[in-house]
């Protein structure tokens, strides 16, 4: 039941640890973060703002 | 006090998640912890059937996000890439109750497991997108092998909130329990679990 699905799945995990390693370190999931804990929504803008600047 | 607390009764081993002052929100040090059990379980031959659930009011709320910010997994062998491994290669069933909140890798263990009852008034959700993050314990994959890509799709990329209900609608759920009778520590047929035979289960589930 679960073999078609092992690789594929393992093969997905890979890819995502990779994308998601690099996402988690972003201004945006920065902002994510934060605004999650200040219970207040995000404010994507501010980091395009900087990544413009940048 | 353990935040994984195992316990094995006969060819059951009762797996909690132990954090219910956060919700049972996964630190590292759990995650690891977490692997081991599963690992261990693998290969002890009394262990014919795992049964996972969570203490306090929820099942588990994903990262405990103050423990996951200090320690951001990189993208080799993690905490979170030790269980997630554990869990895809476990070959006897596992048997999950799920009360409360299920939020994140809450939702995305869930995928990995055989049998989930959960409590009518349990929440899921796989809010990645509002954190700017992928999804994560292979979920991009398993979701939509499990649900079918519309119905993923509208759950991952709009992180879109749903209930027990709907879970079971979806395939998520294998039977919603009314809450005044949901035992997660016992939440269904727990002769057939014991009855379970790893010679005739593990070739089933792996083939």
């Amino acid at each position: 039941m679960k073999s078609p699905f092992r690789d594929q799945v393992k093969t997905a995990m890979k890819l995502e640890n990779k994308e998601f390693s690099v996402q988690v370190r972003s201004d945006d999931a920065k902002e994510a973060f934060a605004a999650f804990l200040e219970k207040r929504a995000a404010d994507f803008a501010k980091t395009r703002k900087s990544a413009t600047a940048a | 006090m353990n935040e994984i607390v195992t316990e094995r009764s006969e060819s059951v081993l009762r797996v909690e998640l132990n954090r219910p002052a956060k919700r049972n929100a996964m630190t590292a040090n759990m995650y690891v912890t977490l692997a081991e059990a599963f690992i261990e379980a693998a290969k002890d031959e009394r262990t014919r059937v795992v049964l996972w659930h969570g203490a306090g009011d929820s099942f588990c709320a994903g990262n405990d996000l103050e423990d996951f910010l200090n320690n951001p997994p990189g993208p080799g062998d993690s905490p979170q890439a030790q269980l997630m491994n554990a869990l895809v290669d476990f070959d006897k069933p596992i048997v999950v109750a799920v009360q409360g909140a299920a939020i994140g890798g809450g939702t995305t263990m869930l995928t990995h497991c055989d049998f989930v009852y959960a409590g009518e008034s349990a929440k899921f959700r796989m809010p990645f997108i509002d954190l700017a993050v992928v999804p994560e314990f292979g979920s991009s994959c398993s979701v939509p092998a499990s649900i079918g890509h519309i119905r993923a799709a509208e759950l991952i990329l709009l992180g879109l909130p749903f209930d027990a209900k709907r879970a079971a609608e979806l395939g998520l759920v294998t039977q919603v329990i009314p809450d005044q009778t949901f035992s997660r520590s016992r939440p269904k047929r727990p002769g057939s679990w014991r009855r379970s035979r790893p010679a005739r289960c593990k070739p089933v589930r792996d083939s």
